[in-house]
């Protein structure tokens, strides 16, 4: 009777903590929808994707990078770099081909930050302080290209299609989004490389020895988080009609906080894009909802500090409910 | 003899890397060696070394702490916003005890709630900034007062009073790790938690010290750089964090906690002031400057790591 007590507790933890931030979503909705009906139009909602698919495209690279037990610091000055790429090389190459090389930089930048990491030992320690290193690189890089200033885009028509064209009533930033999204979802719950990658993060050591080449794992997870950083970096330039070489500071911590949000766990091994999806939007209808309510930008980060260490505090707790359901089934 | 030599470069990187740069200015600039340069060294990195034995403290327990970036500019703030109303000893008082209480909240969720320190001092680094933030609506407060100014620019036979405080800190810190049991017992919950805490370590304690002392030494160098600046503004130090992590890194103290010294710290400080103090020597573009600061820790971050291995393979062929 007590036994059965306890699993019922447990299973009630577990449902409480698996649905817990889907309620956390639907009370912010609610409230913010009182408070203001502005919040519940269909414009708003569209707008609060446009918001977030910038910080999202990151964010879906970051998972990659999380789960594999490794942390990506350098993807805002990555988006940085790429998205001034995108607009400079447009006068030599065009449009097309300038987005393409903005791409293959970021691919080839998060390789180089996967070899350095993996030299270093491939730990969260030296991941964290290699591409901490590399995104002081990269932020200044992308200031000596434009000499410090911003690069405007809004001569060329075609490049701010991507930022502000539409498919229907979805703008093309949030349909890359989801695409990406659930690309990103397929490589990683799928495919055997993206078992792989769990792997790693789980132990690399175990992985290495039972014959397969983790140092590749790790490069290609840090390849991905790149080219994601120089997606991320095209729309939001292409938004914003311009690219300014310190557009992605801040971005990346941005990108980790959502990964978290949504209950992927630092260091590594649990985790998903769906996940990451939920903690966009989450992260996304917050800050929405906060600047509908009327909240400024100062008590906003207040906010968001409290909100990411109570997701983490939930993450704890759920943990804590999934072992004892195991433990309980045996 | 060679080997003995090859050995000591390879544990002490940092001061090949020094030695390398004080050659190249030798050759090419000499005018750069004035006692007015080094006096200028010294200013630059005492405030910001402050911050870096506490972080040298916290790394070798294994933790590490983002927050101090907010907490630093904070008590500039605070500091300059009190110290008309209240005087400057109440004023430094509530200040020590607003970073002690700020490390004290990242102390309890690491140590008794073990949650990754990243991410806990990430929110703890947002909120106080929001706080910060609202409190002086992103301007910077002016803190113009005879007796600050007179400590924060004065000296003693060229070397200045915050210098002699970093120096003083630096000798402290090095007592403490290693003379006394608490730092022993850092050094220990530093290279296995386990291990520490079956051997009858009390680690949560320790932890929580960790955060406590690094909340302490952020706030007291902001109340120092209020002083030599005659300001507190939300954008003092708020780089501090990254740049002390690499100073201990490139000092040589290992990320993975349980290994280093804060000497090798202040060398680190050493190094990162020199390069940047070179690099307006010899009027270098500023971002490319930045640009190879952050190469240069790259670099030696993957030296170091590879000359660990090595050390580790040696061992182990033994």
């Amino acid at each position: 009777m007590n036994r059965q007590n306890s699993q019922a507790g447990g299973k009630l933890n577990y449902i409480a903590s698996k649905y817990g931030m889907l309620s956390i979503l639907v009370l912010i909705i609610i409230v913010a929808g009182i408070i203001n009906p502005a919040f519940l139009t269909g414009q708003n909602i569209i707008n609060i994707f446009k918001q977030i698919s910038a910080t999202g495209l990151l964010a879906i690279g970051m998972t990659f990078v999380i789960i594999s037990g490794g942390i990506d610091l350098s993807v805002g000055a990555m988006m940085s770099i790429c998205g001034v790429i995108s607009v400079v090389l447009i006068p030599r190459f065009g449009v097309p081909a300038a987005m393409l090389l903005a791409l293959l930089s970021g691919l080839v930048l998060g390789i180089f930050n996967g070899i350095f990491v993996s030299a270093t030992g491939g730990t969260m320690g030296s991941s964290f302080i290699i591409t901490f290193g590399m995104s002081t690189v990269l932020g200044s890089a992308a200031l000596c290209i434009t000499n410090g200033a911003i690069a405007y885009a809004s001569k060329y028509k075609s490049y701010m299609v991507i930022g502000q064209g539409y498919w229907g009533v979805i703008p093309i930033t949030v349909a890359i989004f989801l695409i990406c999204i659930v690309v990103g979802q397929i490589i990683l719950g799928k495919t055997g490389f993206g078992r792989l990658v769990h792997c790693i993060g789980v132990n690399e050591e175990a992985t290495r020895l039972s014959g397969i080449r983790t140092r590749v794992i790790r490069i290609s997870v840090y390849a991905i988080s790149g080219l994601m950083a120089a997606a991320g970096g095209i729309c939001l330039c292409s938004r914003v009609r311009s690219a300014s070489p310190t557009q992605g500071a801040g971005y990346e911590l941005d990108a980790i906080a959502v990964v978290l949000l949504g209950g992927s766990r630092m260091g590594g091994g649990a985790g998903s894009i769906w996940k990451t999806l939920m903690g966009v939007v989450i992260m996304g209808v917050l800050t929405n909802a906060l600047n509908v309510v009327g909240v400024t930008a100062y008590p906003q980060k207040i906010v968001r500090g409290v909100i990411i260490l109570a997701a983490v505090l939930m993450d704890l707790r759920s943990a804590k409910a999934e072992n004892e359901m195991l433990a309980t089934k045996v | 003899m060679i080997k003995r030599v090859s050995k000591f470069c390879k544990s002490y990187l940092v001061i090949v890397c020094i030695a390398v740069l004080l050659v190249f200015m030798a050759i090419f600039y000499p005018s750069y060696f004035s006692f007015s340069t080094f006096k200028g060294l010294l200013i630059q990195i005492s405030v910001y070394g402050i911050v870096a034995c506490a972080m040298t403290i916290a790394i070798i327990g294994g933790e590490f702490d983002l927050s101090v970036g907010s907490i630093l500019p904070f008590s500039t703030l605070l500091f300059a916003y009190l110290m008309p109303k209240i005087g400057i000893f109440p004023s430094i008082l509530l200040i020590l005890i607003m970073g002690g209480v700020i490390g004290a909240v990242n102390g309890f969720f690491v140590s008794v709630l073990k949650l990754n320190a990243f991410i806990v001092t990430l929110s703890t680094m947002l909120a106080v900034e929001g706080i910060m933030l609202t409190f002086c609506d992103g301007m910077p407060i002016p803190a113009v007062n005879k007796a600050t100014r007179a400590f924060g620019t004065g000296n003693i036979g060229g070397i200045a009073y915050i210098a002699i405080i970093f120096f003083i800190f630096v000798l402290v810190t090095h007592f403490v790790l290693t003379k006394t049991s608490f730092g022993r017992n850092v050094f220990a919950t530093g290279g296995n938690y386990n291990v520490a805490e079956y051997a009858g370590i009390s680690v949560k304690k320790i932890k929580f010290l960790l955060f406590v002392i690094l909340g302490f030494a952020s706030a007291f160098a902001g109340i120092l750089l209020t002083c030599r600046l005659q300001a507190g503004s939300p954008l003092y130090g708020s780089d501090v964090s990254m740049s002390v992590v690499s100073a201990t890194v490139l000092g040589g103290t290992s990320l993975s906690g349980g290994r280093g010294s804060v000497f090798r710290t202040f060398l680190g400080m050493i190094f990162i002031g020199m390069l940047s103090q070179i690099f307006t020597h010899i009027n270098a573009y500023a971002y490319l400057q930045q640009l190879i600061q952050g190469a240069v820790v790259v670099a030696i971050v993957i030296l170091d790591a590879w000359n660990n291995r090595k050390r580790e393979d040696e061992l182990a062929g033994i």
